[in-house]
């Protein structure tokens, strides 16, 4: 009864799977991913928590109280330096667009393609016990649930339900195709997969949640309650520590280590942590989310176990079923069917992502390089290739199923679940040695890679899988006992006569150490070539490099454009390629109506837009088919990028700095010369500042001299008579008139010489302006008898832009001036304005005594008359020209004087006149 | 504190995880003896792992 729900149940869930993928990718088409955040990030590493930790915690846990745990603590440990270990990972997959772990092998190792077939093989070989696992829990689980009501732990019901096991395989293998080859393009984000990887992390903790509450709370009084009675028997005590019953702190350790490395390098984990992180700073989140969840879903282990060993405690039933067998035993079936369901999607996850990534690892890394090393395969012709890889996908992934199908039915039928993923994570362990070596150590070459990997890969296989062979319901045969041929050392659980340990920690120890003694050793011995120091250098010193580092070019070849967009049409279809080539030309600049040779830098673009569907190893395959490579010569590749040629780069660096440095000391020389002049000029300066202060003092202390005599005079003779006092108070008033007549001009000069004076700019009708001028001079000419005439162009458009106010100033100084220096009798003042092109030129001229060339010169310096000084005192400050010098000069204009010396001085300035002006 | 030394607390952390899930410190709580109904050995592993993953988010998260 129940089993016909179960099956439309379970249904229903695969097709809400799909609903959920589909989301994903229709909402990332559209740029609206719903799994670019750190959540969803680490729960689709929850991936790691398969039907193993559903079903077979509680089954080990039976057995060895807490010894389920270490499997949760490595993880937990590594994650904490996923920040510096999975972030590497993370930019180097990025920046080489790597598609599979297989790939990332291939590609560091000089973009090998043996290498990454033989990644690809252990791979599918290492995890084909891990899915005869779930498939072993699952059909378990559905026998369990299809027999109910049957009696639970009735003889018949046992895990391996006869066929059941094969039809849950062809169902996974039809679900897994159906869901993980929907798409060709590996290397964009799966978002529909990881939306539904991340649900069924969710579906699976919340009913092991559901049924560790229902189990701890319901069936018994609490966890407490639970623990409280195992203390009370002798025969579940021992399961609340560790000791040698259960776990001995040296297993405990090795599982520890062993589940570190399997974090790192299952495929599944490497596929979601590694390939699917859209934002490295998601790590960030999940090195603490992820343990979290690990530690959450563990809460409930033992206690279900517990309860199962108390429950169960007569009765032939299987451990690791006892998370459905107690809530059947309890006759609750709609829990029950909640928790298939949980322990259906801890399967599905880990079948979905594992033949995901085994299956692109197939095609991409073991089957494309051959097919087209084989020529069977010729990107040179017509055809679409991108059918034949989602073939050999799908392909590949209906032989892994098959192949776990066929592991879980020769192997031991008493092999727990977790010894069963045990084998599988021993497997995967292999790969650490060259990938570690390979992202931190520049040394680790192709060859000792791949001997590293075989050795490990051959101890592995020969001291746990094919062991397994030979270990019927637990009993060993003579193989396991003596050894081959009788020779007692080559026993597959005792090579070498090493005793003591159980046989999962004596495969890893000796494979490992295979493994590494190979990968060194051998990288040791042997020399990389030059495209396996360059990829090392990639990435070892990925951080060093820009993000999309096209920078190094190791190969150089030439090909045209259209044999380059043609292979690309053929693996990545006519729109995509379109697309690239676009975003391509877009971004570079480039015209493919007018490019027909391809450079090397498009080249090596297409190569990774192609290792992108295909992996590094093919895509270099397929290049090559299409390009004619010219060989790099030693010598440009030691330039680009051997540490010798690091060396030359320094000699040329040196070399070049040498010429830098004499050519800044020639800069030098000329700044030395031109600091010299400046100092000069400084020295100059100051002198003149000190004249200045001298002059001014002294112009001051004329003025105030005369003040003080006087003063002192009227002081003393108060008896002076009015007229004389009178006179003298008017020599005192006209001093000291002179004298706040000098502070101003000083103060002038001062402002206009640091620029803080200020100037309100209007126009200025320059006609209006000299008749005013005049006007004001008027009564100091009619005193001397000047008089001042004009001759102002008619156009009344003589306007500049100007302060009024300040020219002015300019007008009325040299009318004083021309005053001043006129005879007493019969001056004349001429004063003109005319255009002159673009300027308006001002003329002031007298009929004068004239002045000296000599004069000419300083009378525009500070307090430098001209004349005569024998002459009688001068009649100024000293300060008017240099302010109104000043002033033109501020509007762009000049002011200079012309004269003869005995036929008069004309002072002449110009202004700009304003450009639109029409003349 | 800064990011660099942020990261190497994570070192330091990683570190003392070894150290809180290995031999001498896990035998010196492997008993039987229930504190709170929970077995000490048990409750010892749930809080080491607790208290890493704490430290974890501490210094990832913690702004400054």
């Amino acid at each position: 009864m129940i089993g016909g729900v179960m099956i439309v149940v379970a249904l229903a869930y695969l097709g809400v799977l799909f609903a959920i993928a589909y989301y994903g990718d229709w909402r990332a088409e559209r740029g609206r991913s719903i799994i670019n955040n750190p959540y969803v990030y680490a729960l689709s590493m929850g991936v790691y928590c398969t039907a193993w930790t559903y079903y077979g915690s509680v089954g080990r846990a039976a057995s060895s109280g807490l010894g389920f745990l270490p499997i949760y603590i490595g993880p937990t440990l590594i994650a904490v330096l996923w920040w510096f270990v999975l972030r590497k990972m993370v930019r180097i997959s990025r920046v080489n667009r790597i598609t599979t772990i297989a790939d990332f092998m291939a590609s560091r190792y000089g973009k090998s393609t043996s290498l990454g077939g033989l990644v690809t093989v252990i791979a599918v070989v290492g995890i084909v016990p891990y899915i005869s696992l779930q498939l072993d829990a699952v059909s378990a689980s559905f026998t369990l649930l299809w027999q109910h009501p049957q009696p639970v732990g009735a003889p018949s019901v046992t895990r391996s339900g006869l066929d059941t096991a094969l039809w849950v395989t062809l169902g996974m293998a039809a679900f897994a195709v159906l869901f993980g080859t929907r798409h060709l393009d590996v290397t964009e984000h799966h978002e529909g997969l990881v939306a539904a990887i991340a649900f069924e992390s969710i579906v699976k903790l919340a009913a092991f949640l559901t049924v560790g509450v229902f189990v701890s709370f319901v069936l018994f009084g609490g966890p407490a309650d639970l623990f409280g009675q195992a203390q009370q028997d002798p025969a579940l005590a021992g399961l609340l520590t560790l000791n040698d019953a259960t776990l001995d702190y040296g297993q405990w350790a090795w599982l520890t280590g062993l589940s570190m490395l399997a974090i790192l390098f299952l495929p599944r984990q490497f596929q979601m942590a590694v390939l699917e992180n859209m934002d490295e700073q998601h790590i960030r989140k999940a090195s603490w989310l992820f343990p979290l969840y690990l530690l959450v879903i563990n809460l409930f282990v033992l206690p279900i176990a517990l309860a199962g060993l108390i429950t169960f405690r007569n009765q032939p039933m299987d451990a690791d079923l006892y998370v459905l067998g107690l809530p059947l035993m309890a006759g609750s079936e709609l829990l029950a069917l909640f928790v298939f369901i949980g322990g259906l999607s801890a399967a599905t996850s880990m079948v979905i992502v594992d033949t995901v990534a085994l299956s692109t690892m197939v095609s991409n890394d073991l089957m494309m390089p051959l097919l087209l090393q084989l020529r069977i395969l010729r990107p040179g012709e017509r055809g679409d290739y991108g059918g034949v890889l989602l073939a050999i996908r799908r392909v590949a992934i209906v032989v892994i199923m098959l192949l776990g199908y066929v592991y879980f039915r020769v192997t031991d039928d008493a092999a727990s679940l977790v010894s069963i993923g045990l084998i599988s994570f021993a497997a995967v362990a292999q790969f650490a040695p060259a990938f570690l070596g390979g992202i931190y150590w520049k040394g680790g070459t192709r060859a000792g890679a791949l001997a590293g990997l075989i050795s490990g890969f051959l101890v592995w296989a020969y001291t746990l899988p094919l062991a397994t062979l030979h270990s019927i319901s637990g009993a060993p045969d003579a193989f396991l006992l003596n050894g081959p041929w009788g020779i007692a050392w080559l026993r597959p659980y005792n090579l070498f006569g090493l005793t003591g340990m159980d046989p999962v920690a004596h495969a890893l120890f000796w494979s490992l150490f295979a493994n590494i003694a190979a990968y060194v050793g051998v990288s040791l011995l042997t020399r990389p070539t030059v495209l396996e120091q360059g990829q090392a250098a990639r990435f070892v010193d990925v951080f060093n490099y820009a993000t999309n580092s096209d920078a190094v070019f190791l190969w150089r070849g030439t090909a045209t454009v259209q044999a380059l967009r043609s292979l690309l049409e053929r693996f990545l279809g006519v729109a995509r390629t379109e697309r690239l080539l676009d975003d391509y030309a877009h971004r570079r600049g480039v015209d493919w109506a007018a490019t027909q040779q391809a450079d090397a830098e498009l080249v090596q673009h297409a190569e990774r837009m192609l290792a992108g569907a295909m992996g590094a190893a093919s895509a270099r395959v397929a290049i090559a088919s299409v390009v004619q490579e010219e060989r790099l010569s030693m010598d440009e590749v030691l330039r680009i990028l051997d540490e010798t040629s690091q060396v030359r780069a320094y000699s040329r660096q040196l070399e070049s700095r040498t010429q830098q440095l004499e050519q800044k000391s020639r800069e030098l020389e000329a700044a030395t010369t031109e600091l010299r002049a400046a100092n000069e000029r400084l020295q100059e300066l100051d002198r003149l500042k000190d004249d200045f202060i001298s002059t001014v003092t002294h112009e001051l202390r004329t003025p105030l001299t005369s003040i003080r005599a006087f003063s002192e005079i009227l002081h003393d003779n108060p008896t002076l008579d009015p007229e004389r006092r009178m006179r003298f108070l008017a020599i005192i008033l006209k001093e000291s008139e002179r004298l706040t007549r000098l502070i101003n001009q000083v103060l002038d000069l001062a402002k206009l010489e640091s620029g803080a004076a200020e100037w309100n700019t209007t126009e200025v009708n320059m006609t209006t302006l000299i008749g005013e001028a005049i006007t004001a001079s008027g009564g100091m000419a009619a005193e001397k008898g000047v008089q001042i005439s004009t001759e102002l162009e008619a156009e009344p458009s003589l306007t500049v832009w100007a302060d009024r106010d300040r020219i002015m100033q300019v007008m009325l100084n040299l009318l004083s001036n021309a005053v001043k220096f006129c005879p007493t009798e019969g001056g004349r003042v001429l004063v003109s304005a005319a255009r002159q092109g673009r300027w308006l030129v001002v003329r002031v001229a007298d009929n004068g005594q004239g002045i000296t060339r000599e004069d000419q010169k300083v009378i525009f310096d500070k307090f430098r008359q001209g004349g005569d000084q024998r002459r009688g005192r001068p009649q100024g400050t000293g300060l008017g020209l240099p302010i109104s010098a000043q002033i033109i000069d501020h509007f762009g204009g000049k002011l200079w004087v012309e004269s003869t010396p005995g036929e008069g001085a004309t002072f002449i300035f110009t202004l700009p006149l304003p450009a639109d002006d029409k003349p | 504190m800064s990011r660099d030394v942020r990261h190497q607390w994570l070192v330091v952390i990683f570190g003392l995880g070894c150290l809180l899930f290995s031999f001498p410190l896990l035998a010196l709580f492997n008993h039987a003896a229930l504190i709170f109904g929970v077995p000490l050995s048990v409750l010892y592993v749930f809080a080491a792992w607790l208290v890493v993953i704490g430290l974890t988010f501490l210094s990832h998260e913690r702004r400054n």
